[in-house]
């Protein structure tokens, strides 16, 4: 069918790669694109439908990356365009589609883009980029904060004018509001589809308006409760005029024609915390993003089948509504593993990351968690995350999640660079490497294949219509329905064996392949600890 | 408890001014003073930064300029972010500066010349890497918990309120241990104490009594405007003007120039602070001398409630002069209102200093353009030693050096770095001291200098003017010796002409038996100066002014003291 073929990313699982970390053939102990390349036996083993790689293009790594200073080169640390035109190539010979990362919000402050507007108040490209006047007594226009820590404005001496920046003061905010900035972002994304990238995941896709008027934000009226959201004065205030403007939607509109021309590549939108449910109604569907991901559950600390069957049901899925990409780790947030506090038995997460591909949407699985990685530990003087080192303690920010990934506990560096790494390999990660998971079937490695392989077989489970059945926690219950066949699905989220009553009618044929233990029993369904079943009937 | 407000406080200053005690006899009164600025004066170790070590080495050189003493930039262990204005221990020294037994050394050995040594205090903030500050970030709770200023945020999140840093951005840190903000006047790494909290006074004074016990014989206070800030935290009205009332550093469009800075510089709670240190160091004997920095202030002005009566600092020094460099003409008036607020208070000459540029190319840039830089250095020099209040001469002064260009990728001053090119900071003044013509580093170091030393700077090197007879280093000398004969310009008190040519600058200072007209063209033009029958002609170095029946005629830049017996 070919609606769906061009429609791929319907239920696709999509394997994050964060290319410092994954594996490096220069030497320099950063993550290069030909070591994705030669990795792509692994990504494929993993029965994944597409790779999203962070950014590789130039930048000054203030923030790793997410400050580009040229929207169209490779940045010499990764390798070149050649480099990444073979990856794209080895990619599609595989059947993998390649998105790439586009930070489309902000530039580098070394972008020229940047150095030209800075430089006075006449120039071709002074207004693209967030520029006022200070407010009298000199402080800055507003009361916006940026993310990263204090104002979001900084002061430039060249124009005597503050400039906007909702992160570091490096990352200077394009003012969509100028549509020659518009014109120039459409042209670069354009660059990339002509070379032949199946489509972009957008930076912080809420974040490219303001208000035109600057005004001021109102202090946040929901009371963050406990010290652990104060750490950022960011929470303190309701974003009411600096992100999410509605100015912002014609925008990916735009994106999502120049998409279209280029057979509908996927535009895969990262939305921001606050009432990410209802930007993700605005945003996704016909004519704007087809994917799109909150922090719903990227940011929980404790996740039940409530909490997955709330988030689910906010975020509505009638054939009408549009797409979510389920996430439970990524580069900016402490690992699963360790967030949801299950070091001790990895297996529990694994069992919600399945959980979660199996429900209607996409689903991101980023590089390490087919591992079960926990956190990395590091000491402050090994972080280099600048979130990280303005908020630390009570924030260590996102080197954790980012250290280099363990191929063999044998090999220096665990297989990852023949020299030191930019952040290090944990001996708990050592421990996990890899190939020492390989040689044991029932690794997690090996389970989060088997499953992602069988999962690919199985059409109902990317494209049914999805409806939850009424279970008691811990278990979660769902099916996915095609018009000739539904797929029960049903898992035990906790450490203990459970039983759980089904009607009879939604049993269906027990399915076995995909390595998860249930037994049917005369009362009902047997789950053990972190246990699944799947039943099929036509 | 303070209940008047600065003005009021002020007033009440001037009202109690007895106009007499700028009389008195005190060593540290007009006394001339040599600013060693260590990082730059002479490296001993091979590391490209000077160090305690280096300076023992040149002291034949000190003691050869006819200085009463030095003040020692700080030497203190600190992360050198401020370059050693960030201090993490008081009572010690920065392993990159030598050791505690090279100063007691160097010490001892000016004192032996008899030189005097003042020593480079920062009261009013610490380093965010003092054991002080790592403790009182921690929680609310900790026994230091009020020893910096901390507050809440405002509902929507931001600081507490607008004041800004002088540095660049607003003068509020966030602390994620604390959630709360933390003061800071300059660089987020240098938290404000808090001084009206007994026991951090008192840390503090105990430091004061530390190397008092180390026989230092007074200190320099930096940044007495930001000993304390307002209780209540109240926001500064944005300036009526859009502009600042005063002159402040950090270039011409700082941000910071466009608040009035009622409540975050020049505060009343400061005076009490100020007088326990005062009371500190009376304690000594002999008293021992507080010398303040007064900067972003009216200094001219308020100079005289921070030096009141033997009850506050014995004087201080300011940028009024430095900041005034566009309008050398009108200096007649400037130096006529510091001479007013000078009858009780003190307040010592400094045309430039480690924060500034080179004086030659700030205060007489016309002069350098056409190349006369020499001769408008020791005109800049004489000014300074013959005016009341004595003078804080910058290394490198009495060379004449002039601003050197730095690329931006030479720069290491934060200042700079945040207001650059608005602003190009303070590492051109902070250069290394230029010893020797023969070597690309001016024998400063035998490494990399910290800061690269210009070429211009080599030719004006102290190896190179000890050679030539009329060099500014050996004028400098000279006007030394004259001066130290010459009680007049230590203690006489002061009259300004104000009704002259522009560009000739004159004043008188004198006692009830003699008068000294000192008389400067800081023009490129000749000038003529009318003298009265009887006055005589000083002899003095460098002097090149024709003394007719009825006057003076100076050449360009020329310079003269006339004498007359009362």
């Amino acid at each position: 069918m070919s609606e769906t073929a061009d429609q791929w990313w319907k239920g696709a699982t999509i394997y994050q790669i964060y290319p410092r970390s994954f594996q490096d053939t220069s030497g320099n102990g950063i993550g290069d694109l030909n070591g994705i390349r030669q990795r792509l036996d692994y990504v494929e083993s993993l029965g994944v439908d597409a790779i999203w790689i962070s950014p590789f293009v130039k930048s000054p790594m203030r923030d790793y990356g997410y400050d580009v200073s040229d929207y169209l080169s490779v940045d010499p640390l990764f390798g070149n365009l050649e480099d990444f035109q073979k990856l794209i190539q080895d990619a599609h010979r595989r059947g993998l589609r390649v998105i790439m990362d586009q930070v489309l919000s902000h530039t580098s402050n070394e972008h020229p883009w940047f150095l030209e507007s800075r430089d006075g108040r006449e120039n071709a490209k002074a207004d693209w980029y967030v520029w006022a006047d200070p407010a009298p007594g000199g402080t800055p226009p507003n009361n916006w904060l940026s993310i990263f820590g204090g104002s979001s404005w900084q002061w430039e001496p060249r124009r005597n004018q503050y400039y906007l920046h909702n992160f570091l003061r490096e990352q200077p905010d394009l003012n969509y509001h100028c549509p020659a900035v518009q014109d120039a972002i459409l042209e670069t994304c354009r660059f990339w589809l002509e070379m032949g990238v199946d489509g972009f995941r957008l930076d912080v896709c809420a974040f490219y308006f303001h208000d035109a008027r600057l005004r001021d934000n109102p202090p946040n009226e929901v009371q963050l409760k406990g010290t652990h959201f104060l750490f950022n004065p960011y929470g303190l205030q309701h974003h009411k005029h600096d992100i999410a403007q509605p100015e912002n939607l014609h925008f990916l509109k735009r994106l999502r024609a120049l998409c279209r021309e280029y057979d509908d590549r996927v535009l895969l939108g990262e939305l921001n915390q606050s009432d990410g449910e209802q930007l993700h109604h605005d945003y996704t569907g016909p004519e704007r993003l087809q994917l799109a991901y909150g922090y719903w559950l990227l940011g929980a600390d404790e996740l039940d089948a409530t909490v997955i069957r709330r988030t689910a049901t906010d975020l509505r899925f009638g054939p009408e509504d549009g797409w979510p990409c389920w996430a439970l780790d990524n580069h900016d947030f402490i690992r699963a593993v360790t967030r949801l506090g299950k070091e001790a038995e990895p297996e529990a997460v694994l069992t919600i990351l399945i959980a979660l591909t199996c429900m209607r949407g996409a689903c991101c699985i980023y590089q390490g968690s087919e591992l079960g990685l926990p956190n990395a530990d590091l000491p402050f003087d090994r972080i280099l995350d600048p979130y990280g080192r303005e908020f630390y303690p009570a924030f260590v920010g996102r080197d954790g999640a980012r250290t280099p990934m363990p191929w063999d506990a044998d090999k220096a560096h665990a297989g990852f660079s023949e020299c030191e790494p930019w952040l290090p390999v944990t001996d708990a990660h050592r421990a996990l490497a890899v190939a020492q998971q390989d040689i044991l079937p029932g690794s997690m490695l090996n389970r989060t294949r088997r499953f992602l392989n069988w999962r690919r077989k199985v059409g109902a489970l990317r494209l049914g219509d999805m409806k939850f059945l009424d279970v008691a926690e811990p278990a979660l219950a769902l099916t996915r329905s095609t018009g000739d066949e539904t797929v029960t699905c049903l898992f035990n989220l906790s450490s203990d064996e459970i039983v759980v009553k089904l009607p009879a009618d939604l049993h269906g044929e027990m399915i076995e392949g995909h390595g998860f233990a249930a037994v049917l029993e005369p009362d009902g369904i047997a789950l053990p600890a972190h246990g699944a079943y799947f039943g099929i009937s036509r | 408890m303070i209940t008047a407000g600065r003005e009021t406080l002020l007033a009440d200053a001037i009202l109690r001014d007895s106009g007499t005690s700028g009389t008195r006899a005190e060593w540290w009164r007009g006394a001339m003073f040599y600013e060693v600025y260590l990082r730059s004066f002479q490296d001993s170790d091979g590391d490209g930064i000077g160090d305690l070590p280096g300076v023992l080495a040149r002291l034949d050189y000190l003691s050869s300029l006819g200085v009463d003493g030095i003040w020692l930039s700080p030497f203190y262990p600190s992360p050198q972010k401020d370059f050693g204005y960030d201090v993490t221990d008081f009572c010690n020294v920065d392993h990159r500066f030598g050791s505690m037994n090279d100063f007691i050394e160097l010490s001892q050995a000016l004192h032996a010349r008899d030189l005097k040594i003042l020593i480079d205090l920062v009261p009013g903030h610490t380093s965010d890497e003092h054991a002080w500050f790592q403790e009182s970030r921690t929680d609310r709770t900790n026994a230091k918990a009020d020893w910096y200023v901390w507050a809440s945020s405002a509902p929507d999140g931001g600081p507490p309120n607008n004041w800004l840093s002088s540095f660049g951005g607003s003068a509020w840190q966030w602390e994620p241990r604390r959630s709360q903000y933390y003061y800071h006047p300059f660089l987020p790494c240098q938290p404000a104490l808090n001084l009206r909290k007994p026991e951090v006074l008192e840390a503090m004074i105990s430091v004061f009594r530390f190397w008092m016990d180390h026989g230092v014989d007074g200190f320099r206070l930096d940044a007495v405007q930001c000993l304390c800030c307002d209780p209540f935290l109240r926001s500064n009205p944005p300036s009526p003007t859009g502009e600042s009332n005063i002159m402040v550093g950090g270039g011409p469009n700082n941000p910071f120039k466009k608040q009035l800075h009622l409540f975050d510089r020049d505060v009343p709670e400061s005076i009490p602070i100020i007088e326990q240190m005062r009371d500190a160091v009376r304690d000594y004997e002999p008293e021992r001398v507080l010398i303040g920095e007064l900067a972003d202030v009216d200094s001219s002005r308020v100079a005289v409630k921070y030096t009141l009566e033997d009850r506050r600092l014995h004087a201080v020094y300011d940028f009024d002069l430095i900041n005034a460099a566009s309008t050398l003409s009108d200096w007649p008036t400037i130096l006529k209102t510091r001479a007013r607020f000078m009858s009780s208070g003190w307040l010592m000459n400094v045309f430039t200093n480690h924060d500034s540029v080179r004086a030659v190319s700030n205060l007489m840039a016309f002069a350098e353009d056409c190349g006369k830089s020499a001769d408008a250095a020791k005109l800049l020099l004489f000014l300074q030693s013959t005016l009341l209040g004595g003078a804080i001469i910058f290394q490198g002064e009495e060379l004449g050096l002039t601003q050197p260009q730095l690329e931006f990728e030479d720069l290491q001053d934060p200042w700079a770095r945040n207001l650059w090119p608005d602003f190009e900071g303070r590492d051109g003044v902070r250069t290394p001291m230029p010893w020797t013509d023969c070597e690309a580093t001016g024998g400063f170091t035998t490494g990399k200098p910290w800061l690269p030393v210009s070429a211009d700077h080599c030719e004006m090197a102290v190896s190179v003017q000890e050679r030539d007879k009329s060099s500014v280093l050996r004028f400098f000398r000279a006007l030394m010796t004259w001066r130290k004969g010459e009680p007049l310009m230590r203690f006489g008190r002061e009259r300004i002409y104000d009704d002259l040519t522009s560009s000739v600058i004159a004043y008188d200072r004198f006692d009830d038996d003699r008068r000294l007209t000192c008389v400067a063209n800081v023009s490129l033009n000749d000038r003529w100066f009318d003298t009265e029958d009887g006055d005589r002609l000083v002899k003095l170095d460098g002097c090149s002014a024709e003394k007719s029946a009825h006057g003076l005629n100076l050449p360009p830049l020329g310079f003269a003291i006339v004498e007359r017996v009362l």
